[in-house]
């Protein structure tokens, strides 16, 4: 990263060849790999714009756009003048394009000359492929394309950076928007069918699919109009709390919690069996996720066996009330016996597994309980345990969840076990909100910060530990057993290792230690994507979920390690107007004028003097 | 609460809790368990109700090459932490790439017949595409994942190599598919049982377990040897003192990659000649083994990494047969995993500095 | 004012071949102040540790109010009503202001999971106790701390207010004996000048014995019902100060070896941004 030394004096805005030619490669990079693993060819099936535009292309070009968006990005360093962002830092972008373009290029020119003898080796380079990038034009065609896409991509890219904040907000709402509503085309479909709504969702959509020309632009104007709308509410909040009037907050909260009642409500009975199926993954790993977030988020335990608490619910549930023949022992009982019984277990597991682990630092328990996890899984599939257990072939059957007079099946009825799932999710968004915010919450956090401190302050740190382990594994062993209930069975494979670092996906993107952060990461990610064995919205995302997360997770560690919904702070001040508080302290020490009062601070009743 | 034990000086904690009798407990059960496998196997074995005398001896020989492998992939693992304090995650899929390209060019050299005509200088050119796949992709983990991440705690760039590890794979199934792709078979002097010192050892375990050694002798004449090494251990102990010493930490810690990049080319290698089976799978598994292994040696000490392939590899190989089995565990030999990650449990539990003893900087013990 | 609280008899601890500590005896009685002075490496901090349940002593016997608390673990200590500053300040960065002191109330309160998930009267009770009781403690330190400050996460903070908020966190776990370790250093004049007479309030005032490692010999001075001095692991004075500065063996640890000592005082920040600490 060449960062160009400009004269102090006359800063004069330069193209940073540098930083175009790096950021422009991996760019390159990454386009090649979405064609190279196969990625670009299958969302080529999927039209965003019927006929112009599909999500194959669409990726293609998001690639430049977000790498001309960050090649147009120049370090404003404190007390270093820099010329005012401008027309060269969209050079910038636009060379860092022709530099991906040309990369990409090349590559197209290695596939239609010898990918017919690379194939045996990279298995994804098909003629199809080769038709898809030079529409069935020839290369040159595909040539043109190949390296004027990402060109104008990133000069795009680098002039929504460059552009006034509001006109980039809205370029990027209409992108994310039209992007949205393409991807999501069956779940808003089936919300306009069901409010009576249907031939309006059949004017913004294709017959074959996609958005049509009229719907992208209705879409577009509406995201525009959004956009706009909330940069002037977030204007008007922010003067009026510049005044001091915050408004009510607990008629706020209420106002907040009736909406998202409502919504857990209503929703469900807006969407099709599909987008509710989907969305009772969405829940389980989110109840699983926040477990997670409270070993990891909140006490700072990197548990990456997770998932043997998870299987330890399911197996628990599914053992006790499936009527299995080939198992030794399958008492039959209802869910609402099995279910506590589960958690009771997965409690013994997790004083089992976590005393040994609690006294070791933070990257050998992750191992450790890896590997633990890992000897679960072996065993479960060993012929040890198959009298059991099932081995291989795991328990089928598990009925439905009884519910007073009737049943609830996620097979038969997909709404009516969302909705359970969903009051299993408020009972323990209410559970985790409770341990967050007392003193267990605040120990756990302290160890998270500082453990020798946390000891110094009375926290008996491993048994402190040790709770938290546990509260996670009910967490799990709760989602556990939905889940055996919803696929009414369980198996091995749905317990493989990779849920854990799935889940770990989840609450990092999401963003760790808040929990609307962990369910926001919970939807995105297992909502579109999939979770580790159920399908997202997208099928042609279910090849590729693994490769995105793994990207996902390193990115996120390098770009954003707070995450995508990270806890806000109640007030954000910096150190510098602190010391200048503290020196005119030290002038008028003893002085009677009530900063704390002049900063316009709440529930500063507090003033007494010791 | 008012027990004022003789604890070791330095320890934490000195009451005695709850927690450290459920440990001892568990120690002591470990301990009666296993030597319960074992003396009840001793007495099948005297008995001749059990393996055979030659069949144990080729599980260990089996267990030996794997180990070697183990211990090569380990020293990947033991020279990052020693270096940089975290755990390489995606070394597995260092490994894996380097033995999926090896088998592209193995592949390719048997088409054109290399492979049978001369297949020393075809498993040569086989090694310089898996020791290069590896380092490169190593090197390149460490720039793009690991260097912003210098000097944060402890988990974060753990969580990030294991981003970089699903990445990786996923990236080899997509390029390559999920297939399982079979080296070709080498020729028969290479898998041929050989008398040696009257016991008869595969050929290809006895390359392997060969191999291993020499590379890791060089490996430690390097690093104790030159000034490179030197300046390895220097960062190592501490990066802001051994820059102000004019050493060059970015390409030092560079130069940790490459070595452990190459180190893992070589047990791809190892991999072939012993399993020929690749698929974009078979770095996890091996990976978190020989992580194991670096633990067991005690992590950041090279010698003892390689020492802890072997002894994992052995445990694992005859732990079925010689604890598992006589605990009248059935199909025992589908435990070998079991084996492998209980050794790891174990050796956390009772000696976390490793059977060695760690060789980490000041900055990195905790 | 004169019943031991604290008596520390032949406390030994060795790291390898050095003997941190050498056999050292120390009584403290009720409501003193006592400063543990001496050069750098002298064993101060590591004394600290031992006395707080951070490390475990080789031998020797520490009774805190008639009961041997050595290799007790750090948190039976601070239960016991012995609490801790850090040298090298380390507060929870994470948590806000309030947050941290009211993590020190967790010793003296007692609900457990379950009465935290039902919110039970008596929990919410406690809650309330444990905000009251932080927002006390906050206050002792006027009005730095308080009002806005609570919500602020503690990295927002200045030096000297982190040193503020760390004795403030002691405070919380309701001691009969804090130990602060430098608890002025990196201070300017005024800011020290303000805590040496809060020093003096923590006693007069909350009822704290107060034992603190201190370089400067201004607030050990002005504080200290009596000096202790450490050096290479051994006590070699004790005494008012008056004693203490006149005793040779004292001169001769501190000007015996000037160039150590004149290297302290040019680098004191210096110190303190190395985080040094003896464990």
């Amino acid at each position: 990263m060449s960062t160009t030394v400009a004269p102090p004096a006359a800063p004069a805005a330069e193209v940073d060849l540098g930083e175009a030619r790096k950021v422009g490669l991996n760019t390159g990079v990454g386009m090649i790999i979405v064609c190279a693993v196969g990625m670009a060819l299958t969302f080529n099936n999927r039209a965003i714009i019927a006929e112009y535009l599909s999500m194959g292309w669409l990726t293609l070009g998001l690639l430049p756009l977000v790498g001309g968006w960050l090649a147009a990005r120049r370090e404003q360093l404190e007390g270093v003048e820099t010329a005012p962002p401008g027309p060269t830092d969209v050079a910038t972008a636009t060379l860092a394009g022709a530099f991906a373009g040309g990369l990409f290029g090349l590559f197209l020119i290695i596939l239609s000359t010898v990918g017919d003898s690379l194939r045996d080796v990279f298995v994804q380079l098909s003629p199809q492929l080769l038709d898809m990038l030079t529409f069935e034009r020839g290369l040159g065609v595909g040539l043109a394309v190949a390296i004027l896409l990402p060109v104008a991509m990133a000069a795009l890219g680098g002039a929504v950076r460059v552009a006034p904040p509001r006109v980039g907000r809205a370029v990027l709402q209409v992108i994310v928007w039209v992007f949205g509503f393409g991807v999501l085309e069956s779940v808003v479909v089936s919300i306009f069918e069901s409010v009576g709504l249907g031939a309006f969702a059949e004017s913004l959509y294709a017959q074959r699919g996609g958005l049509t020309i009229v719907g992208t632009l209705i879409v577009a104007a509406a995201a525009i109009a959004v956009s706009t709308l909330t940069v002037t509410m977030k204007r008007r909040t922010a003067d009026r709390q510049a005044r001091g009037d915050f408004g009510n907050i607990k008629a706020q909260r209420v106002r907040t919690y009736g909406l998202l009642l409502a919504a857990a409500i209503v929703l469900p009975m807006l969407f099709d069996r599909s987008v509710n199926d989907m969305l009772i993954n969405v829940v389980i790993f989110g109840i699983m996720a926040m477990g997670l977030n409270i070993v990891i988020g909140l006490t700072g335990m990197l548990d990456l066996g997770y998932v043997a608490f998870f299987a330890v619910g399911a197996y628990t549930t599914a053992v006790l009330t499936a009527p299995a023949t080939n198992l030794a022992f399958s008492p039959e009982l209802s869910f609402w016996l099995a279910l506590p019984v589960a958690v009771l277990l997965a409690v013994v597991a997790g004083v089992i597994i976590g005393t040994p682990v609690i006294r070791l630092r933070g990257d050998y328990l992750a191992i450790v309980t890896l590997g633990f996890a890992a000897i679960a899984q072996v065993l479960v599939l060993s012929d040890w345990f198959a009298p059991v257990l099932g081995g291989p072939q795991g328990v089928r059957d598990v009925p439905p969840v009884p519910l007073g007079f009737t049943e609830v099946s996620a097979t038969v009825d997909p709404r009516g076990f969302l909705w359970l799932s969903l009051a299993f999710l408020a009972l323990m968004i209410y559970v985790a909100w409770r341990l967050q915010h007392s003193r267990l919450g605040r120990a756990w956090q302290a160890i998270r910060e500082d453990e020798t401190v946390a000891e110094a302050m009375g926290i008996n740190v491993g048994a402190m530990k040790l709770l938290s382990f546990c509260v996670g594994a009910v967490f799990a062993a709760l989602a556990g057993g939905l889940f055996a209930a919803k696929v009414s069975s369980a198996f091995p494979t749905s317990f493989e290792l990779l849920v854990s670092v799935l889940v770990l996906v989840v609450v990092i993107v999401g963003g760790t230690g808040y929990v609307p952060g962990v369910l926001l990461g919970s939807l995105v990610l297992v909502g579109v994507l999939g979770g580790p064995t159920t399908q997202g919205l997208l099928a042609e995302f279910a090849q590729y979920k693994l490769l995105i997360y793994g990207a996902l997770l390193v990115v996120m560690m390098l770009a954003k390690p707070e995450g995508l919904l990270p806890k806000p702070e109640k007030s954000r001040e910096i150190a510098r107007e602190e010391m200048d508080q503290d020196a005119w302290f030290d002038k008028n020490v003893g002085g009677s004028s009530d900063v704390a009062a002049e900063r316009g601070a709440a529930g500063s009743d507090t003033e007494e003097q010791a | 609460m008012s027990t004022t034990a003789a604890a070791p000086p330095g320890a934490k904690s000195g009451a005695t809790t709850w927690i450290d009798t459920f440990l001892r407990v568990f120690r002591i059960a470990a301990i009666l368990i296993i030597a319960f496998g074992l003396i009840r196997f001793t007495i099948d074995f005297i008995a001749g109700d059990t393996i055979s005398g030659s069949q144990l001896l080729d599980l260990i020989v089996a267990g030996l090459a794997q180990g070697a492998m183990y211990g090569l992939i380990a020293l990947g693992y033991s020279m990052v932490y020693g270096v940089l304090g975290f755990i390489n995650f995606a070394h597995g899929e260092v490994f894996m790439a380097g033995a999926v390209t090896g088998f592209v060019v193995a592949d390719a050299t048997f088409r054109s017949g290399l492979w049978e005509s001369a297949f020393l200088a075809a498993l040569f050119l086989v090694l310089l595409a898996a020791v290069g796949t590896s380092t490169i992709t190593a090197v390149l983990l460490e720039r793009i994942a690991y260097r912003p991440l210098r000097g944060a705690p402890r988990l974060i760039p753990l969580i990030t190599s294991i981003g970089a590890s699903f990445f990786l794979q996923n990236l080899v199934l997509g390029l390559v598919g999920p297939a399982s792709r079979s080296y070709p078979s080498a020729p028969d002097w290479m898998t041929d049982q050989r008398d040696v010192f009257g016991l008869a050892l595969s050929g290809s375990r006895i390359t392997v377990i060969v191999l291993a050694l020499v590379s890791m002798y060089v490996l430690k004449r390097f690093v104790e040897g030159t000034k490179t090494g030197r300046a390895m251990r220097a960062v190592a102990e501490d990066k802001e003192i051994a820059a102000l010493m004019g050493i060059d930490v970015d390409k030092t810690i560079r130069l940790v990659f490459i070595v452990g990049g190459i180190m893992a080319g070589i047990a791809a290698i190892a991999w072939a000649l012993l399993f020929r089976q690749v698929s974009y799978f078979v770095g996890f598994i091996p990976g978190i083994k020989a992580f194991t292994a670096a633990v067991v040696g005690g992590i950041g000490n090279l010698g003892g990494a390689m020492v802890g392939g072997l002894f994992l590899g052995t445990v694992e190989s005859v732990g079925p047969a010689t604890i598992l089995d006589p605990l009248g565990i059935p199909a025992a030999s589908q435990l070998r995993n079991l084996v492998a990650f209980g050794v790891l449990v174990l050796v956390l539990l009772f000696k976390p500095a490793g059977l060695f003893g760690e060789l980490l900087g000041s900055e990195d013990r905790a | 004012m004169s019943t031991p609280i604290l008596e520390v008899e032949q406390l030994a601890i060795a790291f390898g071949g050095l003997k941190a500590i050498d056999n050292v005896d120390l009584t403290v009685n009720e409501g003193e102040i006592v400063s543990i002075i001496g050069p750098n490496g002298a064993g101060k901090t590591t004394f600290f540790n031992c006395i707080t349940g951070l490390l475990t002593p080789d031998s020797g016997r520490i009774v805190f109010e008639g009961t041997d608390i050595a290799g007790w673990s750090a948190d039976a200590v601070t239960r016991q009503g012995l609490a801790r500053t850090f040298q090298n300040v380390r507060l929870f960065p994470d948590l806000t202001i309030l947050e941290n002191v009211m993590v020190g109330r967790h010793g003296r309160t007692d609900k457990g999971l379950f009465s935290a998930l039902f919110s039970t009267p008596a929990f919410r009770k406690e809650e309330q106790e444990i905000e009251e009781h932080a927002k006390k403690v906050l206050a002792f330190f006027g009005k730095r701390l308080v009002g806005y400050r609570f919500h602020q996460k503690a990295t927002v903070l200045s030096y000297a207010n982190r040193r503020r908020l760390e004795i403030a966190r002691a405070m919380a776990t309701e001691p009969r004996l804090i130990c602060l370790d430098e608890p002025v250093a990196g201070m300017n004049p005024m800011e020290t000048a303000e805590l040496t007479g809060l020093i003096q309030k923590l006693r007069d005032d909350w009822g704290f014995t107060v034992v603190m490692i201190e370089h400067d010999m201004n607030v050990v001075g002005e504080v200290s019902d009596r000096v202790v001095v450490l050096d290479h692991g051994v006590k070699i004075a004790e005494g008012d100060y008056e004693d203490v500065s006149n005793d040779p063996n004292v001169i001769e640890a501190y000007l015996g070896r000037p160039a150590e000592d004149a290297t302290h005082k040019a680098h004191t920040a210096d110190e303190l941004l190395h985080n040094r600490e003896e464990a």
